[in-house]
């Protein structure tokens, strides 16, 4: 019942957001149509974001009670961080060659996701490392909860250095987004975090069923 | 080039990625249901 109505409400949030970004939403003065490129990327990225505080979290939380529901939701939110910061990076480079005239800088944000996505990655290929399938899953535990501590660098990477990267358009002091433009964003980023539950408790499903085989 | 072309680009990346993990997903929960079935 509760899968059933979240992949509903993933599928109509998800429609939403695509009418109100291809459709509705206005071009920039400045990038012109390039901009429909942020209700992918943003969303994404903050979706990635998520996934490793659920990965550290569970992680953790398996560490010390060693319960097998935890180490699922640990797997589930580490391949969802590689999915959706994948993501984060094909559709910026999608974005910055047109607008930068580069596919990759060497730029703090860029390298520091690129991290992120690199350290998940090593998540999920960390558990099948060992002989022991317990060793594998405490190992995978260990490099989620680590790898979160990439989470923050990420995100004020574009504070505290000086980048090609734009800084964040909201935060605290305040929303640098014009409203037209503000809605799409806010709906996308609604709608990939809904997908991202989803896409948690699916996996993590599909671990438990394939652990009780 | 029309900048549509890299909008669209970016769609049908996140189409590819995230829809190809969900679909992997839902190939293995079926084939775990269906060995379920045939074992139980």
């Amino acid at each position: 019942m509760l899968r059933a109505f979240l992949g509903g409400a993933t599928a109509a949030l998800l429609a939403l957001g695509l009418v109100l970004a291809l459709w509705l939403s206005p071009p920039d003065a400045y990038q012109g149509e390039y901009v429909r490129i942020m209700y992918v990327h943003v969303p994404s990225a903050l979706a990635a974001y998520v996934a490793a505080a659920v990965a550290c979290v569970a992680g953790a939380l398996y560490l010390w009670r060693r319960q097998a529901r935890y180490d699922h939701l640990a797997q589930a939110g580490a391949e969802l961080v590689v999915v959706f910061s994948g993501l984060t990076l094909l559709s910026g480079m999608l974005w910055g060659r047109p607008v930068w005239g580069v596919w990759w800088a060497w730029d703090a944000r860029l390298v520091t996701t690129a991290v992120l996505f690199l350290l998940y990655v090593g998540c999920v290929l960390v558990r099948g490392l060992s002989d022991d399938p317990e060793r594998g899953r405490s190992l995978a535990a260990v490099v989620g909860v680590v790898g979160f501590l990439d989470v923050p660098i990420v995100h004020y990477s574009v504070v505290w250095f000086r980048t090609l990267h734009q800084p964040p358009s909201i935060g605290p002091g305040g929303v640098a987004i014009a409203p037209p433009l503000l809605l799409p964003l806010v709906v996308n980023a609604l709608a990939y975090l809904a997908l991202l539950g989803y896409l948690l408790v699916e996996r993590a499903r599909l671990a438990q069923v394939e652990a009780s085989r | 080039m029309n900048p549509w072309v890299w909008v669209l680009a970016a769609y049908g990346c996140a189409a590819l990625v995230v829809g190809g993990y969900a679909v992997w997903i839902w190939r293995r929960l079926r084939e775990a249901r269906a060995t379920e079935e045939v074992e139980g």
